[in-house]
């Protein structure tokens, strides 16, 4: 395992993540809002009323923390990929810090925090513009056991993303891949619905999805303060393979 | 040469990709404080040896030490002591000029109270303080491959590697990047390629050149020039119009002599060329041809009798079309 370096290597780029996710700041957070909040009007609103309560609570709220756990893991992948994607394949700066004094596991460490802070934050907002909204209260209890969800999530998907970035060298590839895994992850996760509605044999396949973890266990957490153990481990662990294995693939793909 | 006195030593760099063999074993020593340029033509091996150098990828056999650091022992060291401008002008888009080269400063570790002042007296010193606040694509690729440049000056390396540093560039802004590596090299020992040859000639204290993996030549420009001359080459000058006469009478004594010079049958055959009137290019085959030669002319005849070399790129035309299986390794 290579030395890391947290001052000189980590976290310059992290800011430079973070610069760049917050470079045009207005146009960031429309396009981070715009999906969740079309969402939440479309489906909490303008159902309301054709649906009963769901798991004992309005369909709006029921939806609530499922969006902001998509708000998340889009931005997690999105920053991921194309963060990498871009150093990689476009403006070529990866050419740049390999030279520099630092490690190749501290630059792919940096773009993950810096992926998976900027995540974070722009779930958080979406979850403040949608609470706005929202006939529901909720504690800072609550919240913290949503976001013991949330924090792996993040990484998962940033790990997920960062790792497409690295191999895939044609942009297109990373929206295929979008299409491919992370959509239908997200539909099967129980982002609109409870994921008891699926057959009982389904149900044991999609309880190891990592979007039924952060859908289904951080709405758990987020309306009635329960924590799943099963939902926190399957996404600690993947969250943490996912580390391990864009580390090493990044490394690997540089060295050669 | 004393270990103190070396920058860079390379010994028996081998490195194939696959089944293709990019280094095959390359031997040279680079003098502390000097300027070495590294020539080859595409595919000889240059980009494969300067990320070797500059501990991008590791050799398959073989070692390189830096400043008598082992580079793949304790490669995070040897970075601080090395500043490298790449072909390409890499930045950040979303960054200013200023923003970029800060982050590269944080990269090397110095404070901002180190960097900040760094940053000012370069970007002065290349008249682009003023445009600090632009993005990297609003300069030109002149002003882009200066910032480059002291972008990789930031950290005040040791040792500064330039891969095709003016490739690109017009004139005007291919002598100003001249007259940085100059400049630097007063303080440091610079690694250059380049495909001009010229800019080669001119930088160079030492050359080496690549050939299909092999380094094939290596020496100063003139003792590579002088090597490569295939004859005797004299440049005749004359007072008066007697070129023709003087043509006549050499083409003479050199038919009449040949027979008796050592090896004179296999020699090439001599070649007088005839520029002007009152200018003569003598090609010789033997020293003992020109002795004859110069009995011939009269001093009060001559403005000038002078060696003629080759010019670089003979030299570097000469060993990239050479055919690989001549090609032996040669140490410098």
């Amino acid at each position: 395992m290579m030395r890391l370096h947290f001052k000189r290597g980590i976290y310059p780029i992290f800011k430079k993540v973070v610069k760049a996710e917050t470079d045009g700041w207005v146009t960031e957070v429309l396009s981070t809002i715009a999906v969740p909040v079309a969402f939440y009007l479309a489906f909490g609103m303008g159902l309301r009323g054709h649906i009963d309560d769901l798991a004992g609570v309005p369909y709006m709220v029921f939806i609530t923390p499922g969006l902001v756990a998509l708000t998340i893991l889009l931005e997690a992948y999105r920053t991921g990929a194309w963060g990498l994607w871009l150093g990689r394949w476009h403006n070529k700066m990866m050419n740049e810090f390999r030279i520099k004094p630092i490690s190749t596991s501290d630059i792919i460490i940096g773009e993950i925090l810096g992926g998976f802070l900027m995540a974070l934050s722009k779930g958080l907002l979406v979850a403040l513009i949608l609470y706005l909204f929202s006939p529901y209260s909720t504690s800072f209890k609550y919240i913290g056991l949503f976001l013991l969800y949330m924090f792996p999530g993040s990484i998962l998907f940033t790990c997920v993303g960062a790792m497409v970035g690295t191999l895939f060298r044609k942009p297109d590839q990373i929206a295929q891949s979008q299409a491919i895994v992370i959509t239908p992850l997200l539909y099967l996760g129980g982002l609109f619905f409870p994921v008891s509605s699926f057959p009982d044999w389904a149900q044991g396949f999609v309880r190891w999805l990592p979007t039924t973890a952060l859908f289904d266990g951080g709405r758990q957490a987020f309306l009635y303060g329960q924590l799943d153990n099963g939902y926190l481990m399957v996404v600690s662990v993947l969250a943490w393979i996912s580390f391990v294995l864009a580390t090493w693939l990044f490394n690997r793909q540089l060295a050669q | 040469m004393k270990s103190q006195d070396v920058a860079i030593r390379a010994v028996g760099l081998k490195k194939s990709f696959g089944s293709l063999q990019a280094l095959k074993g390359i031997d040279f020593q680079v003098p502390l404080g000097s300027v070495f340029c590294i020539l080859g033509s595409n595919g000889a091996g240059k980009t494969t040896l300067i990320n070797l150098l500059t501990t991008i990828t590791r050799p398959d056999s073989g070692r390189v030490e830096i400043l008598g650091l082992d580079i793949h022992q304790a490669p995070i060291l040897v970075r601080h002591n090395l500043g490298i401008v790449s072909q390409d002008d890499h930045f950040e888009t979303y960054f200013t000029i200023w923003e970029n080269l800060k982050l590269h400063a944080e990269l090397h570790g110095l404070s901002r109270a180190d960097y900040e002042p760094r940053i000012e007296h370069l970007l002065n010193e290349i008249g682009l303080w003023n445009r600090r606040h632009d993005l990297s694509d609003q300069l030109s690729g002149g002003m882009r491959r200066r910032v480059s440049i002291i972008r990789a000056l930031l950290h005040e390396p040791k040792v500064l590697f330039l891969d095709e540093p003016t490739t690109g560039l017009d004139p005007v802004a291919r002598r100003q990047i001249w007259e940085a590596i100059r400049q630097f090299s007063k303080q440091a020992t610079v690694i250059l390629t380049t495909h001009y040859m010229e800019e080669a000639d001119v930088l160079s204290d030492e050359i080496l050149m690549l050939s299909h993996g092999h380094m094939v030549m290596g020496g100063t420009p003139r003792e590579l020039k002088s090597r490569m001359s295939p004859q005797y080459q004299y440049e005749i000058v004359l007072k008066t119009p007697d070129a023709l006469a003087y043509q006549t009478k050499i083409e003479a004594v050199i038919r009449e002599n040949q027979q008796h010079w050592p090896r004179g049958e296999l020699a090439m055959p001599a070649i007088i060329k005839r520029l002007t009137d009152y200018r003569l290019e003598v090609y010789l085959p033997t020293p003992e041809s020109l002795t004859h030669v110069f009995q011939l002319i009269e001093p009060q005849d001559l403005v000038r009798f002078g060696e003629l070399t080759s010019n670089l790129e003979d030299v570097f035309v000469s060993v990239a079309t050479q055919p690989v299986d001549s090609m032996g390794d040669k140490t410098l």
